[in-house]
């Protein structure tokens, strides 16, 4: 199946490698009934495993007896993992229990034979083997989902480079010199279905039509295996080899260049019947044939519903036909035998990193001879949906159950046929396969008349409770308000109910609701989402306070239709668009984590229309506030390829009104404008140029603005160094260019890019990652030209990355100049005031101009989990992670006046800005796994800083932060010197506190979840700050400084 | 949508063509003496309202101002600039000193018939006894003081004369009381109200 591998397995393959552990005493199992998948284990070396011809035809044989492998595309992977979960990382006793649990299931059904990728250590192939009689077969992906070449990854693979062709080749060495005497080992099989990712490019294909630069490509990956398949074969004699293709493409060139292979072996997804494909082979190569997937999924997508008796016929039929097909039956005599895809659902499949926890219905793709469920130009393949059992969600333990599916008991009764009994012909073979009713080994009508029942009653469903408990001791000295400094007690409870519904097959809508109980008036940390239910003022009660104790705390709607999918979102997040064509960055991410609930923003609210079939290519945006700050808008983009292989993209976004308020000085709303974009971007070879035009701010021609000008010697406008001009924005303010291009060459990569904006030519700010994680980027604000440039050199998992950037408004900063009034002849001079979004068209801010440097340095010997991904606290994997990003800003001119927020949300202009001055930065964060199941994350920082506001004094402020988990204990905390408090209004007044300290601990009753951290959790945190002249609600009558703790009990009870 | 993409391709091109270059103006002293008064808003200068940063007539539009050029500009008789003058400084900083002045900038607007239409009068003197009421309503108890700085007078009261002198009628329960010393002043019948 397609991405139904990790790309992480090349990866984990190469830590494995190197320690095949000592074999584990085990219990033999003895038992041998030829042929019918009960396998042998009375060897304690390798078995031998040996390619049988006769005229009748091809078999399989294991120390000697016939063997039809009646084998599973087998995992475990709980509900709310995806791609980087690994079983073997766990301790022997869960691995064991759950071996045992499931290989018990499998063999109870006949199952002789599960595929593995590798990362499985050799004594559990060994422990499957002797405990269960089940074998492996061994799987090299051979860079299928990309790879580590010298500590850097590469996705594609690029089969035509020579050093990475070597990598794999000495990754097949490694790993058979590792494995081939483990007992229980039954072939090698490379690869997964290679054949449908060849799209690295290279300057030997670029020239090339498609079908041709593939067939090029594919050449290099043929050619690869057949030097694998060589490798292998000289170092093992014992197993033979095969590579897993997807079904029969490039069939020519595994004749031409896999000569040694032993079998053939393809995921093929035929239907009811895979037709020639056994004769074709046979003809072709006059090797054996394997299925290493091939099956259906137990999802009706054209019903919306469930249907494991669907599945199971096909699964009837193409075991038939294995069996039909095999040694000695008088037809193509070389199946020998096949892994069903798959053992047991896969719920992360679809997205792969988001709604783990989902058993999503999406149908991927389309594929006719699936009939059932095919409806013309609409998909009907669920990848979530393959199991021939259906998976139960884990316990605290991580352990799951199974419930096999129609499937199971077809081929359970299917496999008692043995298919080399000499008393098994084509006759017994239909008639035995044939006998099997599936409706019969389906659910009896009782049970199905149960389930859509269930059906019916879960239309709506609770999918979690939420329970928040929270009690606050807190006390300080030296505070404006006397209250606080004494030791005071309160508490908080806070409850989500998750509820989701599925009215019709293709639309699924979510709700999750907030109800409050108590709200606490003494939090040291003011502001929080509970707020809004606490009295108005302390101690006076608010007749109205209970309208908001029940609040919505996010909604979502997903509707697939045949021709658009529509996704609706309230105080849910989206991604940007900044990938597909946005180059412009007009769409901007809005997954704000707990900033929402910090500021309690109803954001962001609107919905995505992502169009199919005709209108491919084609979204569509629409709501009041698309993103925080954002004016009610609509916004559309449409992508496609031109002929040459030219990417096109064309964004539109029209502002229908302007917001007047925001919540916080970082997300005021801008002047109501209209964009258009247009982008163009053009691979050539290991270069890519992408160029972009930008058509924004239409409604703000006309506008005045005023500009000033040194005046050098001269005094100047009422003697203030400047000219003043008064000017109005014009068409070519509204224009703006980019060009971007990088250079990708493995170790080295490299990019430039500059850009020229017109004055009210604003787009947003970049939130692409190029190549690494450097925090120096465009701004996207109009009113500028700006030059980037940077350069990723990594050598044996280090990362050295040099990157610059020069930016200038086009228009500087206005000064203060004070307004005159003369009397004698009665003219009024003006004065100026720094400009402010909320009364000018444009402003000098994040585009103020400033020389800025960055050295990021990165130790990352797991590069698939890639350091920089928005999860990667969750899922680094290495031992140990670091990078230290040192950033310098080299302001030369000063800026325009910020916008302050106050109390009630209403906004101001602060009067002025700070200078120019010269800020730098430097973050260092480490991530480490350093033993089974102890996870550490440590970040430090420390810089020169300035406030948002106007307050002129400039900050040196560190600081370093921890979070540890250790099984279900997680340990967290930060002491920050002379930073900023944890509020955005802390840095736009600039209020620090000389020390902020918290240190927090916690039980789970599961392991920590550290990326969405709710779980069922028990914990204390202490926290605790001094305030001095500078620090918010400090009393400057009192001696000293001041100084404020909290102490915070808390218990989260969760239900899923 | 081939042809909407050439559409596109061709009107920025059109566009980048078509730029204007007329150079800006530099900035000189304006006349503000000689202004007249051009009724843009009949809301204008009238708390909440700030459709005087928008006025292309007002000098003030863009630019911070003194109180001392403001209280100037009201010395000096320039009752439209004292008028544009203080109903800046309202929408900036809404206090009852800038929306007593702009509301007695407009009363000297219409005692001098400043207007470029004398049709406008009327809405003027309308405008002058809204500030006012809006002083009362708003701003209740601000004041103003003296040149020294130092005598604070209760703008509630000039507010509520202001709009008998124009003709108008005094919303909400204001009364005009005598004080002990002889003097008026004027009150709230019930008491309480905005701040």
């Amino acid at each position: 199946m397609r991405g139904s591998i990790p790309r992480s397995v090349a990866v984990i393959a190469t830590l494995v490698f190197a320690c095949a552990c000592a074999p584990i005493k085990t219990a033999t199992v003895a038992s041998t009934v030829p042929g019918t998948g009960k396998a042998s284990a009375a060897t304690r070396g390798p078995n031998k495993v040996q390619v049988y011809k006769d005229v009748r035809g091809f078999k399989l044989k294991v120390d000697g007896k016939d063997f039809m492998v009646f084998g599973m595309n087998w995992g475990y992977l709980p509900i709310g993992e995806n791609y980087n979960y690994s079983l073997w990382t766990k301790s022997d006793s869960f691995i064991k229990q759950v071996l045992d649990k499931e290989m018990k299931l499998l063999t109870a059904m006949g199952g002789n034979a599960i595929r593995q990728y590798v990362g499985i250590p050799a004594r559990w192939i060994q422990y499957i083997y002797e405990k269960h009689g089940v074998y492996t077969i061994l799987n090299h992906p051979l860079g299928r989902y990309g790879m580590t070449v010298d500590g850097v990854w590469q996705s594609p693979t690029n089969y035509a480079s020579r050093r990475t062709r070597q990598v794999i080749r000495s990754e097949i060495v490694k790993l058979v010199e590792g494995y081939k005497n483990t007992p229980g080992l039954l072939m090698w099989l490379l690869g997964n279905e290679n054949n449908y990712g060849l799209s690295w490019k290279s300057a030997e294909t670029e020239n090339l039509p498609k079908e041709q630069a593939n067939r090029a490509r594919a050449k290099h990956l043929y050619s690869l295996f057949g030097e694998a398949i060589d490798e292998i074969k000289a170092r093992d004699k014992n197993h033979p080899v095969a590579i897993a293709n997807g079904d029969l493409g490039y069939i020519d060139l595994i004749v031409q260049y896999c000569k040694n292979m032993d079998i053939m072996g393809s995921n093929v997804y035929r239907g009811y019947s895979s037709r020639d494909l056994f004769d074709v082979v046979k003809k072709k190569l006059d090797v054996p044939f394997l299925y290493t997937e091939f099956g259906a999924d137990a999802y009706d997508a054209k019903r919306g519903r469930e249907d494991g008796e669907a599945q199971a016929e096909y699964l009837r039929t193409l075991w038939q036909e294995i069996y039909e097909h095999s040694h000695g039956k008088g037809r193509a005599g070389n199946a020998i035998g096949g892994l069903t895809f798959q053992w047991a659902d896969g719920w992360w499949k679809y997205r792969q990193e988001v709604n783990l926890d989902v058993h999503d219905t999406n149908a991927s793709w389309a594929n006719d001879a699936y009939p059932h469920d095919f409806v013309k130009g609409e998909n009907n393949m669920n990848e979530e949906w393959f199991g021939i059992c259906a998976k139960g969600r884990p316990d605290e333990d991580g352990f799951y159950e199974l419930y096999p599916r129609t499937g199971y008991f077809v081929l359970k009764r299917g496999y008692q046929l043995d298919p080399y009994a000499q008393t098994t012909t084509l006759a017994t073979i239909r008639a035995h396969w044939g006998a099997i009713k599936t409706e019969e080994l389906g659910p009896s009508p009782a049970v199905k008349r149960l389930a859509a029942q269930l059906r019916e009653t879960s239309r709506v469903k609770v999918d979690n409770v939420r329970m928040d408990f929270r009690t606050f001791t807190t006390g300080g000295d030296g505070l404006t308000e006397n209250s606080r400094e004494k030791s005071r007690f309160d508490h908080l409870e806070s409850f989500y109910i998750d509820l989701s519904s599925r009215p019709t097959k293709n639309v699924t809508a979510k709700l999750s609701l907030n109800v409050l109980g108590n709200v606490p008036v003494n939090p040291i940390d003011a502001i929080y989402y509970e707020k809004r239910g606490a009295t108005v003022t302390e101690g006076e009660e608010d007749p109205f306070a209970d309208i908001d104790r029940l609040a919505i705390y996010g909604a979502s709607v997903t509707w697939d239709e045949t021709w658009f999918q529509l996704r609706g979102f309230f105080r849910k997040g989206h991604y940007h668009w900044g990938y597909e064509g946005d180059f412009f960055n007009l769409y901007p991410e809005a997954n704000y984590g707990g900033n929402i609930d910090l500021y309690n923003a109803n954001v962001p609210i609107g919905f995505e229309i992502d169009f199919k079939r005709r209108l491919e290519g084609l979204k569509l945006a629409f709501g009041p506030e698309l993103y925080w700050g954002a004016n009610p808008q609509i916004i559309g983009k449409y992508e496609r390829k031109l002929p040459g292989e030219v990417e096109l993209a064309l964004v539109h976004q029209e502002e229908i009104a302007q917001r007047a308020a925001g919540a916080i000085s970082t997300v005021i709303p801008t002047p109501r404008s209209r964009r258009t974009s247009l982008y163009l971007a053009k691979e050539l070879g290991r270069l890519k140029v992408e160029v972009g035009a930008l058509w924004a701010g239409t409604p703000l021609i006309g506008e005045d603005y005023e500009r000033s000008e040194s005046s050098g010697d001269a005094p100047g406008y009422l003697n203030s160094g400047y000219f003043v001009f008064d000017d109005e924005i014009r068409l070519q303010d509204t224009f703006g260019s980019k060009v971007k291009l990088t250079y990708s060459n493995g170790p080295i990569n490299w990019y430039a890019q500059g850009a020229y904006k017109g004055l009210v030519a604003v787009g947003g700010s970049d939130q692409t990652l190029t190549f690494t994680g450097w925090r120096l980027k465009e701004s996207g604000q109009g009113n500028q030209y700006n030059a980037l440039t940077g350069l990723t050199f990594t050598r044996n998992n280090f990362q050295v990355a040099p990157n610059f950037l020069y930016q200038k408004p086009l228009v500087g900063p206005l000064p203060s100049i004070e307004g005159y009034f003369d009397r004698p002849s009665g003219l009024y001079f003006p004065g100026t005031t720094p400009r402010n979004v909320l009364d000018d068209p444009f402003v000098v801010r994040g585009n103020q101009e400033q020389l800025g440097y960055e050295l990021l340095l990165a130790y990352d010997p797991t590069p698939a989990t890639f350091m920089w991904q928005f999860d990667n606290i969750k899922r680094e994997d290495a031992r140990l992670a670091a990078s230290v990003d040192f950033v310098y800003r080299n302001y030369r001119q000063g800026q325009d006046a910020n916008i302050g927020v106050f109390a009630n949300g209403g906004l101001f202009a602060f009067p002025a800005a700070p200078p120019a001055e010269d800020l730098w930065e430097v973050n260092v964060r480490v991530i480490s796994n350093p033993v089974r199941n102890l996870r550490i994350l440590a970040e430090g920082f420390a810089g020169r800083g300035q406030a948002r506001g106007d307050d002129t004094r400039v900050i040196n402020r560190y600081g370093v932060a921890f979070r540890s988990s250790y099984l279900r204990w997680l340990v967290s905390g930060h002491l920050k010197i002379d930073d900023w408090g944890p509020f955005d209004y802390h840095r736009d007044f600039n209020f620090t506190f000389p020390v902020q300290a918290m240190a927090d601990l916690s039980y789970g009753a599961v392991a920590p979840d550290w990326f969405y951290g709710r779980y069922t959790q028990l914990g204390v945190q202490g926290r605790f700050r001094t305030l001095d002249k500078y620090s918010d609600r400090f009393d400057p009558t009192s001696t000293g400084n001041g100084a404020e703790y909290q102490i915070l009990s808390y218990l989260n009870i969760s239900l899923y | 949508m081939n042809k909407l993409i050439c559409a596109t391709v061709a009107a920025f091109a059109l566009l980048a063509g078509a730029c204007d270059q007329d150079p800006p103006e530099a900035r000189f002293g304006v006349d503000v003496l000689g202004l007249v008064y051009e009724v843009d808003d009949p809301n204008e200068g009238v708390y909440p309202n700030k459709s005087v940063l928008s006025n292309d007539n007002n000098p003030f539009r863009n630019s911070d101002l003194s109180i001392e050029t403001r209280f100037a500009l009201t010395g000096e008789g320039a009752v439209v600039a004292a008028f544009y003058a203080w109903a800046t400084q309202l929408t900036r900083e809404p206090t009852g000193e800038s929306q007593f002045y702009a509301a007695l900038s407009l009363a000297g607007i219409y005692e001098t018939s400043a207007v470029t239409d004398d049709a406008d009068l009327e809405t003027v003197r309308l405008m002058s006894i809204a500030g006012a009421q809006s002083v009362l309503d708003h701003f209740p108890e601000s004041v103003t003081f003296d040149v020294t700085g130092t005598i604070p007078t209760r703008l509630a009261t000039l507010a509520y004369l202001l709009i008998e002198e124009l003709g108008g009628r005094v919303e909400g329960d204001w009364v005009l009381v005598e004080t002990p010393d002889g003097g008026r002043e004027a009150v709230r019948g019930s008491g309480g109200g905005d701040q």
